[in-house]
This record gives C-alpha cells, structure tokens and sequence, in this order.
C-alpha cells in the first residue's frame, strides 16, 4: 500500500521529466529513464537523502516513516529534485545528449528568400558549432 | 573552489569504480558515491552518466522485477569498462600529482 502511494508521486515526477525529452526518440527515452520510478522513491524514502544540487530534502516529522510523508501533502518533488525541466536537462546532458532545441518556427510565406536563406545559414553555423557536451565531459 | 566542476570531470571514473566494486542500480550508486564522501554528486548526472558509459560499451545492464514496485535497472562493469578504468585511474593519478607538485612547489621532505 505505501509503496503504492510513494509511487504515484513519483510516477507523476517521472511523467514530468519524460515531456521534457519528447523531442528524443521513444528508445532513447525508455533508455535514459528506465528504472526512473525506483530511483525517486527510493531516493525519497533515503532519510539520509543529501541536499544537493539545489535538492532540497524533503521536511517530515523526525521518527515518521516516507509512507506517512508520502500521504500528506508536504512531498514537493520540485524541491527534493528540483524542476522536472532542470531534471530532465541533467539527465540529458551528463547521458552526452544534446540540449533540447526550440520547435522549428513556422516562417510565414511572405518572409520569402530572406526568411530561407537566414535559415539555412543558421543552420550551417548549428551544423559547424563545437558540440557542447564533448566539450563539458 | 567550485567542486561542482571537478567532479564533473571525474564523474565517468567515480561511477566505474563503484560500478566496478559491485553491479548496482541509479540510486544506489548515487548513494555509494555520497558514502565515499561525494556529497554533492546529482541523482540525475550519475543516471545520465551510467546510460553513457552503458552506452558507450563500458557497462553491461540487467533488469530486476520487484513484486512491490517499479523495475530496478542494475548496470555492471564489463571488460572494455575495466580497461576504460584502468586506464582513467592511471590518468588520475598523472594528473592528481601534476597539480599536487604545483601547488605545492616547496614541500619539503621530512
């Protein structure tokens, strides 16, 4: 039963993280985030559960249980994870994957030539730029 | 010092090691890593760091039902992650002592 409860939390968390990477491909997904669910609760219920980059462990009564913690309100997974969307970007980019890009934006017609040729270089320069995380790791 | 940074840098090698000791899944590596006295280290950077070294070819992966909850994902070192750690420990050591007999240039033996 309060594995059941600690899992719902978790589950929404980890929901959380997997839209911030559906720009990547259903395996690599299931890649970074297999096994995402244990990992969170288990981290939840680690009493010793460090606050660490920007982590925030979370408050419960001293002697209570991660099952008690996990019936009331009091689990803010933002502040013992931090943001799904900084999550995510940790996740992605210590696993060498480039960062998640803008949605291509719709150029209207009327942007013509320019609007294309703007594009294309920008491209080129996308295509020619040092890739970040090669350089980071 | 920002040890955030460093660690960023050794992370690949910190997680073979404690890969290597003994097979384990995302948070208990995290943990172990904390135990030997990383404290700052991410949950999220050792997942990410164990899908690259997976990939990469240094660890192997097996996945572990449980009958009360959600799947562990365990990863272990294989060959090409022993020599992947070998060859980093040897860097580390190179590099540790480099930086070491620089900053301190007038130790003197006792």
């Amino acid at each position: 039963m309060t594995a059941a409860v600690l899992l719902d939390h978790v589950s929404a968390y980890a929901a959380a993280v997997r839209s911030h990477l559906a720009d990547l491909s259903p395996d690599q997904v299931d890649d970074l985030t297999d096994g995402l669910e244990a990992d969170l609760a288990e981290a939840l219920e680690d009493p010793r559960g460090p606050v660490a980059t920007g982590e925030i462990l979370i408050r419960r009564p001293v002697g209570s249980i991660a099952a008690d913690a996990a019936r009331s309100s009091i689990i803010d997974h933002n502040q013992r994870f931090g943001p799904a969307a900084a999550y995510a970007a940790e996740l992605r980019s210590s696993a060498g994957i480039e960062p998640a890009r803008a949605p291509a934006r719709r150029r209207p017609l009327r942007d013509g030539v320019a609007g294309l040729q703007a594009e294309v270089v920008g491209r080129a320069l996308d295509a020619t730029r040092p890739r970040r995380s090669s350089f980071l790791w | 010092m920002d040890t955030t940074q460093l660690l960023k840098g050794v992370l690949d090698v910190a997680v073979l090691a404690v890969v290597a000791d003994e097979d384990g899944y995302g948070y208990d590596v995290v943990r172990r890593l904390r135990a030997a006295g990383l404290h700052e280290v991410g949950d999220a950077s050792v997942y990410g760091a164990l899908r690259r070294l997976y990939s990469s070819g240094a660890l192997t992966s097996y996945v572990v039902p449980s009958d009360e909850g959600p799947h562990r994902k365990y990863y272990g070192v294989n060959a090409q992650g022993r020599a992947m750690l070998e060859a980093q420990r040897k860097d580390w050591h190179e590099f540790a002592s480099t930086l070491t007999s620089l900053l301190e240039p007038e130790e003197v033996s006792r």
